[in-house]
């Protein structure tokens, strides 16, 4: 047989086979280990959890739920793995392992068609669209696992289907019929690639053509008979979106890679197979070469491809979002607080749990306003458009205030949005156990118990179930029961803040008082504000909260000095001062506020900023 | 590879163990010189003292006594007695055994007798649990909604039948194969699997109905210039006309206690012709001066039973009327054949005794109306102190039927087609999630202990937070595919209701804003 200069160029040196697995192992190592520093420090995937809480139970109703729709089982597998992103290092260490199996799966697609891999790294260019895709914090892992599953099926195919071709069909049908049940719609991207394999490599026309048939026809079979399902999403689920999450072109473009690298790669073997590219051509040797500086080049560049995706998909403001809402979830307050300082992206769930944050770090009345409340009360209650989507968020802030009934309602509300998540079945175990519901909260708690992080929390509060003594010896619940209404009111679903004049009618609820306060000077209403303001004699307030006094002082002014006074509290010497430099710096102006600004912004965290070039009165 | 050969010969006699000696068997223990225990057993789901139907599923309940083992003998008169012998206390009886036991002894006793082995391997004999077994069955099928607890937003949720004699449990629609919309109100036409009707409402499908009328399945947009989509429903019994009502729902949020009611803003009563797709109305029973909904006609046909309040503009301003509204139940006779309404009768002022009324359903004899009352409104779901009470039809006297109520909701129900049965939705579990109870109605007019819906796992409706909604019985399986209704749901051809010509546009109609939303994920 006589080879072809393009062959004889491509032959390699004694021991190139062991030298490229060297430099393969290598470039795998700094790879992956790039991937896990990237996302455990970068990305955290603790986010993901934070973004997606995904819900899974060891429970076989649980279970048995998945396998009655095509596409169930590899969402099973999907939630159950997704519970790793529960930790950022388990999280980042299931991500590698998942992008090094894509990895694995495309160098043997792409070694099962060409004898010599164009440029030695190729097969992890999918991994880099992986870490763009999984740099979005609601990317869910479904259709990361749906893609490894249909790879796998492309590689048992191209090395197990028997030659004949009726045995070869065969193999085919049970193939994309076990994937389209496990994968549903992604099963797709087996079948074009399986197809392009066989016209190409094999020269194939009809074997091809009744695969496109039946490949068009399984969906529509399984929703005419074996599935519960419409004929639309028989084709569409979990290729097109999967719930919310809808496809973005990053992933368009990496499923797209697949059926590309194909005819790519066998042309490429054709030409160089037959001679007629030189082997001298420069990127023919960029392609094939495996001299160390070609590698490095090689390298080189699938690296820089990576960290363009990195730096295209990463996204700062999201991550703090979530990052402010993972420690929020945590009560962890301070970081809340220390993370707002840095300056965060504009958003009403931000501002709303910052205010939260103020509050439980005992500052609301105080420095409130040196967090910019762009939102106004909203940053209270958050808007109605957002309370759907953050339904727990709004139950947290009503189980803070003592209002269980409503804290309940909104953890409803959140399993409507996120299904059974553990923090909504912890919030209803809670809440029954306050409304002292033993037997429903046995049931969440039982429920707690099937998963995999919050079984040791079910354990221990099931305790409570038989001994409430304990329960109630917690400060924190004794403290939520005090704080509880005893007399009905009706809630607004629309108007939660309503609520807040009634709750501050039990003088031990501060969260309540400080809140109502708090809105009222959002929305601009001081009348409100100081009838109320007796209030603060119920509570150990050693002085009079900043921010009141500024607002004592604006509502003197604007009463021309029948204003309200505190029995035994003075406004303190250094606001008075700060409220007579503002008041001179408006006049200095001519109360023209836009000139005023640059003068004023030392002021930035009083009421009267806030009041001047932020408060939108309602028209 | 020795070692692994007799790892996988080890496995499979593991596997094979666990197949052929599961935890329920039918040995028979010892028992001789076994200690006498002179009280019942505890068990659950509450299985004592109660008249199954002769044609129900294995009862399967859980002992809650500490032993080591556990041995349960169920026996009656004729037959076969049926022995389990079970390591843990989840007892499962074998279904056939079961079935042939409760055929051959029906109006006799079922006894159950509980032995436990402590620690010291002695076995105890319970007191004997004596149930009764009726002589008539019950219907073969039951059909209800299953959805999770829902306040604004619903998420999941789907129409199942389920198999009485067995643990069969099948979807019949799916809202999330229709857009994720919601689905609700299921009825049928005198227990027939073949005329069905239900509502769906938002989602992708949009707003309507779908009526499966023997081999043929409609959408149809019952609104029209008088009225919004149509909600609570009861089929004539000639089968040509539905009543329905059509309210306009909002909700109200408590701080302390119940955290949810439900009340009308306003409601009328309709019939739909499904032959001549029209729909009519009298004043009488759609005035805007009063909220009249759930209506239920006589098993004869001749009168249309419903409950009614006065409108919400007699209420002062300042105060939200809810825990004034009380509802009455009415009658109005109708003549089907001249399209003509008679007066109003009273059939129970339930607000002069300071309660309200909803869901009367009449037994198939006629002689009694089997109603929820509470202190107020008619979304009696959520009124943790709604009972059912029956009425005599021809003495217009009433009483609490004590036996089947509990100190939770106990609300919506449906008679069985022989009157013997009835299912009602019931709280008493925990207080959330509502369950399907069972009691039998005797020819005294008395009911028996209710019992909870039988499952295969006894633990299954103590794990899941699941709501069973409108429990309706049916004469056999639905036989329509799921497929079809999501083909109809999903189709554009939809019948329009047409207003009779007699019946005026309503002036005060207004767009119907329902305060349901779909979830917020969708």
């Amino acid at each position: 047989m006589v080879e072809s200069k393009g062959e004889k160029a491509l032959q390699k040196v004694p021991n190139g086979k062991s030298q490229d697995k060297i430099w393969s192992l290598l470039f795998t190592t700094i790879l992956l280990s790039f991937y896990f520093i990237y996302l455990l420090l970068r990305i955290e995937p603790k986010l993901i959890y934070q973004s997606q809480e995904p819900v899974f139970f060891f429970d076989k109703y649980f279970i048995k739920e998945f396998f009655s729709y095509p596409g169930g089982a590899n969402e099973l597998i999907s939630r159950f793995f997704s519970q790793f992103f529960y930790y950022s290092w388990t999280g980042a260490l299931l991500l590698v392992l998942v992008f090094a199996f894509v990895a694995w799966n495309t160098k043997l697609l792409i070694r099962s068609i060409c004898k010599n891999q164009p440029i030695l790294y190729l097969h992890w260019i999918p991994s880099a669209f992986l870490l763009a895709l999984h740099s979005n914090y609601r990317f869910p892992l479904v259709l990361t696992l749906g893609l490894l599953w249909a790879l796998l099926s492309v590689n048992i195919y191209i090395r197990l289907a028997p030659s004949n071709s009726t045995l070869r069909f065969l193999s085919y049908i049970i193939l994309q019929a076990i994937l389209y049940y496990l994968t549903a719609g992604q099963a797709f991207i087996f079948s074009i690639v399986i197809i392009l394999y066989e016209i190409l490599l094999h020269r194939r026309i009809v074997l091809p053509l009744l695969y496109i048939i039946f490949t068009g026809l399984f969906p529509y079979i399984g929703a005419s008979t074996l599935f519960i399902i419409n004929v639309r999403d028989a084709y569409a689920m979990h290729l097109m979106s999967y719930n919310t999450y809808s496809l973005t072109w990053l992933s368009w473009a990496l499923y797209a890679f697949f059926p590309l690298i194909l005819p790519i790669v066998f042309f490429e073997q054709k030409c160089v197979g037959t001679g007629k590219k030189n082997e001298n051509k420069l990127w023919n040797k960029f392609l094939f070469g495996r001299s160390i500086p070609i590698k490095l080049i090689q390298g080189s560049i699938i690296i820089f491809f990576v960290v363009a995706a990195a730096l295209y998909s990463y996204d700062k403001n999201k991550k703090y979002f979530f990052l402010i809402d993972h420690y929020a979830r945590f009560e962890e307050w301070k970081k809340v607080l220390e993370l707002a300082k840095q300056g965060l992206p504009i958003s009403n769930i931000i501002q709303y749990q910052v205010n939260r944050a103020l509050y439980h770090c005992g500052l609301l009345c105080d420095k409130m306003f040196s967090v910019t409340q762009l939102f106004g009360s909203d940053g209270l209650f958050m808007q109605e458009s957002l309370r759907g989507p953050f339904a727990l968020q709004l139950s947290d802030v009503f189980f803070d205030l003592g209002l269980i009934n409503t804290s309940e309602q909104w953890a409803y509300e959140a399993i409507a949005a996120n299904g059974n998540t553990a923090w909504n079945l912890q919030r209803l175990a809670l809440v029954n156990l306050l409304k002292e519901k033993h037997d429903i909260a046995a049931k969440y708690l039982k429920m707690l118990q099937k998963t995999i992080w919050h079984k040791k929390w079910a354990i221990e509060y099931q305790k409570y179930l038989s001994n409430s003594n304990d329960f109630w010896a917690n400060p924190r619940y004794q403290y939520l029961k005090s704080t509880m209404p005893e007399t009905d009111f009706l809630v607004s679903s629309t108007e939660p803040e309503l609520c807040l004049e009634e709750l501050l009618k039990n003088t031990k609820n501060k969260m309540a008082f400080e809140y109502f306060m708090a809105y009222c000077l959002l929305d601009g209403q001081i009348g409100r504000f100081t009838k109320h303001l007796h209030r603060l004699n119920y509570f150990d307030n050693p002085k009079i909260p900043r921010h009141f006094e500024e607002a004592m002082l604006i509502y003197n002014q604007l009463t021309g000095g029948k204003g309200v006074t505190l029995p035994g509290k003075e406004i303190s010497e250094e606001t008075i001062r700060k409220f007579n430099n503002f008041n001179n710096i408006m006049a200095k102006h001519k109360l023209d506020k836009k000139a005023a600004y640059s003068d004023l912004k030392k002021y930035r965290d009083t009421y009267w900023f806030y009041g001047l070039y932020y408060y939108k009165p309602e028209e | 590879m020795h070692r692994l050969r007799v790892f996988v010969i080890l496995l499979f006699v593991c596997i094979a163990a666990v197949i052929l000696f599961p935890g329920c068997t039918s040995k028979k223990p010892n028992l001789e010189n076994c200690t006498s225990i002179e009280r019942q057993p505890a068990i659950t789901p509450d299985y004592t003292e109660i008249t199954l139907p002769p044609n129900i599923a294995p009862t399967n309940f859980i002992i809650k006594e500490k032993a080591t083992a556990y041995y349960v003998q169920i026996s009656s008169e004729n037959g076969e007695n049926i022995d389990i012998f079970s390591r843990t206390p989840n007892i499962r009886i074998p279904t056939k055994p079961w079935k042939k036991l409760l055929n051959q002894n029906r109006e006799k006793s079922l006894l159950i007798t509980v032995f436990i082995k402590d620690n010291n391997s002695k076995w105890g004999r319970f007191t004997p649990i004596e149930n009764e077994i009726a002589k008539e069955n019950i219907e073969t099928h039951l059909v209800y909604r299953l959805m999770k607890p829902t306040y604004i937003y619903w998420d999941k949720l789907g129409i199942y039948q389920r198999d009485l004699s067995s643990y069969d449990e099948r979807p019949i629609v799916l809202n999330r194969t229709m857009g994720k919309n919601c689905i609700n109100c299921h009825s049928f036409h005198n227990y027939n699997p073949d005329r069905m009707i239900f509502h769906m409402r938002a989602g992708a499908v949009g707003t309507s109905m779908i009526l499966a009328y023997d081999n043929e399945i409609h959408k149809v947009d019952t609104s029209t210039s008088f009225n919004h989509a149509t909600a609570y429903r009861s089929w004539h019994p000639n089968g040509k006309v539905i009543a329905f009502s059509s309210n306009i729902v909002r909700q109200v949020f408590h701080s302390v206690g119940g955290s949810l009611d439900v009340y009308d803003r306003a409601s009328d009563l309709l019939l739909y012709n499904v032959i001549t797709k029209t729909i009519t109305t009298s004043p009488k029973i759609s005035t805007s001066e009063r909220l009249e909904t759930y209506p239920e006609w006589s098993p004869d046909g001749e009168y249309l039973y419903f409950c009614s309040s006065p409108g919400l503009d007699i209420y002062d301003k300042d105060e939200h009327p809810l825990q004034k509204m009380k509802y009455d139940l009415m009658r109005i006779s109708y003549d089907i054949e001249k399209d003509l309404w008679g007066d109003i009768e009273a059939v129970l002022m339930a607000s002069e005794l300071g309660l309200s009324v909803a869901h009367p359903k009449s037994s198939p004899d006629g002689k009694y109306i089997l109603f929820c009352m509470s202190e107020y409104g008619n979304f009696t779901i959520y009124n943790a102190d709604c009972d059912l009470y029956l009425l005599d039809t021809k003495t217009k006297e009433f009483r609490k039927t004590e036996k089947i109520n509990s100190d939770q909701t106990d609300s919506y129900h449906c008679w069985s087609s022989n009157g013997r049965w009835v299912v009602f939705s019931s709280k008493r579990q925990d207080g959330i999630c509502t369950h399907p109870y069972f009691s039998y109605f005797d020819s005294n007019g008395n009911f028996s202990k209710p019992f909870l819906l039988p499952q295969k796992d006894p633990e299954y409706h103590q794990s899941r937070v699941i709501v069973y909604n409108i429990p309706e019985f049916v004469n056999g399986p639905v036989k329509i595919r799921p497929q079809k209704f999501i083909k109809t749901a999903w189709s554009k051809e939809i019948i329009k209701a047409k207003l009779d010509p007699k019946v005026g546009k309503k002036s005060d109609s207004q767009i119907e804003e329902t305060p349901y939303k779909p979830s917020p994920q969708n």
